[in-house]
């Protein structure tokens, strides 16, 4: 089967704050980083050669994979940027670019490569795409989807004529103007000889560049619409989707933690949990070694991380929790995601948690929190509403 | 109408016998500006104002030592009235959900709905 690039070089911008501390390929989505999952996929069709070229937070990349041993494959990665007074600095050059540089080290696209992006999960059937690539005998075959019209404003548009031969490219145009509904997935699959279409040692990118050059040079290529399921975090809001999709089943075949306890309950090992004793609704994946006490009220779909603590009488509605996370009594946790130090809405909006200063109420919960500073009065009230059914008389309690 | 301390960035205005409306044209209520509100508002509020309005349409932030002083208001108000709040910014309203404390201000959009509420 064919070698394999993973495109993992973005800095993933429009996914901030998260991408402050994780690299866009490496997002969980319950428990496995997307671009896991895709490398999983690849296996499946035989595909065991793989580059990756990385640049932002790549050290975090390529920690987690090593050399593919573990997942059975190989693994070479291309780094973009270098070492300056001991400090790696980045420097990407674009998909393109780095298909380039990885070619031009020591040729190592050699036959038929299929080229994807590392922060989208696909099950796409690779064995369809690389036959109609292999028929069309182009150089080029751009995988693509048919998606409403509502839609193509996110995405690179194109046409074809009847022969599927690529015609021009629109990168995200208004509904209106758009001269089809049919888009660019990001997964292209190439013959060596694109390579003499991409200049050496310079940034250059594949939807916006490569393509659009190809066109005018009248260099045949093709586009295959296929259907297939499609997980990605282009954006912030994205990991909440993704997330609440596979739990709900809108995606199936995404790799699921955990063992299905009940009906919608996922759960990993040594958790401290009575089940008879919570308000549970599913579809919730709990992690291993979580405690959640009496009374606490889960409503999904909702993922809960490893090693958290669950205080007795917390709500948490609609959310994504992170590993080692400690929530309170008084907690009222609805349509969040918390990401590391960041509260983010499923909206996009987001706070820096110690900017709230409410420690009392969400912290790690490796934190000794015997010693936590508790501003006693504000506690008090937020634990005594918690506890009150009835808030008639509030006020009158504090 | 009866404006004092506006150079600290809070103002109030009395609506009606029993109704006082503060508001707060600081973008950010917390530890630099949470002790003057709070000395602000014991200083301002009396007896007889059982409804206290409180306009935080400029409070775009509000940390722990904001809610802090929201709730040693009510509590210097004691049981004699409510502290309604309008004009309630996401970042204020997010912080208030989580840590449950809407369920202890009542909130509206508007001065009117909140007088409205207020005079019941």
């Amino acid at each position: 089967m064919m070698k394999a690039m993973i495109l993992a070089a973005g800095k993933g911008t429009r996914v901030w704050p998260i991408t402050k501390t994780t690299p866009k390929p490496m997002i969980p989505i319950l428990r496995t980083p997307l671009m896991e999952s895709l490398i999983l996929h690849f296996k499946k069709f035989g595909i065991n050669e793989i580059a990756v070229n990385t640049s932002y937070m790549g050290s975090e990349i390529e920690n987690y994979f090593r050399d593919g041993r573990q997942f059975g494959v190989d693994i070479t990665y291309s780094f973009e940027g270098c070492m300056i007074d001991g400090e790696i600095q980045t420097n990407a050059i674009g998909s393109a670019g780095g298909m380039k540089k990885i070619q031009d080290f020591a040729n190592f696209f050699d036959d038929t490569f299929i080229v994807v992006c590392g922060d989208a999960w696909v099950d796409i059937d690779l064995k369809e795409a690389y036959d109609f690539h292999k028929r069309k005998g182009g150089i080029a075959t751009i995988v693509l989807q048919d998606v409403p019209l509502s839609e193509v404003h996110k995405y690179g548009v194109v046409k074809r004529n009847e022969e599927e031969r690529i015609l021009a490219f629109q990168e995200k145009p208004p509904a209106q103007e758009a001269i089809s509904n049919t888009i660019n997935t990001g997964i292209y699959i190439f013959e060596p000889e694109i390579f003499n279409h991409i200049p050496s040692d310079q940034a250059f990118d594949i939807g916006s560049e490569l393509f659009p050059k190809l066109v005018e040079e009248n260099v045949p290529f093709f586009g295959i619409s296929m259907d297939f399921q499609w997980v990605d975090v282009g954006g912030l809001t994205d990991v909440w989707q993704a997330t609440a999709d596979i739990l709900t089943k809108k995606v199936t075949g995404y790799p699921m933690p955990g063992k299905e306890v009940s009906p919608g309950i996922w759960v990993g090992i040594n958790v401290d949990i009575d089940f008879e004793q919570i308000n549970i609704k599913g579809p919730v994946y709990i992690g291993s070694g979580t405690k959640i006490e009496y009374g606490a009220t889960i409503i999904g779909p909702t993922a809960i991380g490893a090693n958290c603590v669950i205080q007795s009488g917390a709500i948490i509605d609609h959310c994504l929790v992170d590993d080692y996370t400690w929530i309170s009594a008084v907690v009222n946790l609805k349509n969040k995601v918390l990401f590391g130090e960041h509260c983010i809405d499923h909206s996009g909006e987001f706070v820096h948690l110690p900017d709230w200063n409410i420690g009392w109420a969400i912290n790690d919960s490796r934190c000794a929190l015997k010693d936590l500073k508790v501003d006693d009065d504000l506690y008090q009230a937020s634990l005594m509403v918690a506890e009150m059914a009835n808030t008639q008389s509030d006020t009158a309690k504090l | 109408m009866d404006r004092v301390g506006i150079d600290m960035n809070f103002s109030n205005e009395k609506i009606n016998s029993n109704t006082l409306l503060i508001t707060v044209s600081e973008d950010r209520l917390d530890s630099r500006s949470a002790p003057a509100f709070k000395e602000y508002f014991t200083k301002t509020v009396s007896k007889e104002m059982q409804k206290i309005v409180l306009d935080l349409a400029c409070v775009r932030f509000m940390d722990s030592s904001g809610l802090g002083a929201l709730i040693s208001s009510l509590k210097f108000i004691n049981n004699q009235g409510a502290i309604i709040l309008i004009g309630i910014q996401p970042n204020v309203e997010g912080l208030m959900t989580l840590t449950r404390m809407d369920r202890l201000f009542p909130q509206y959009e508007n001065l009117e709905q909140a007088v409205a509420m207020a005079v019941e």
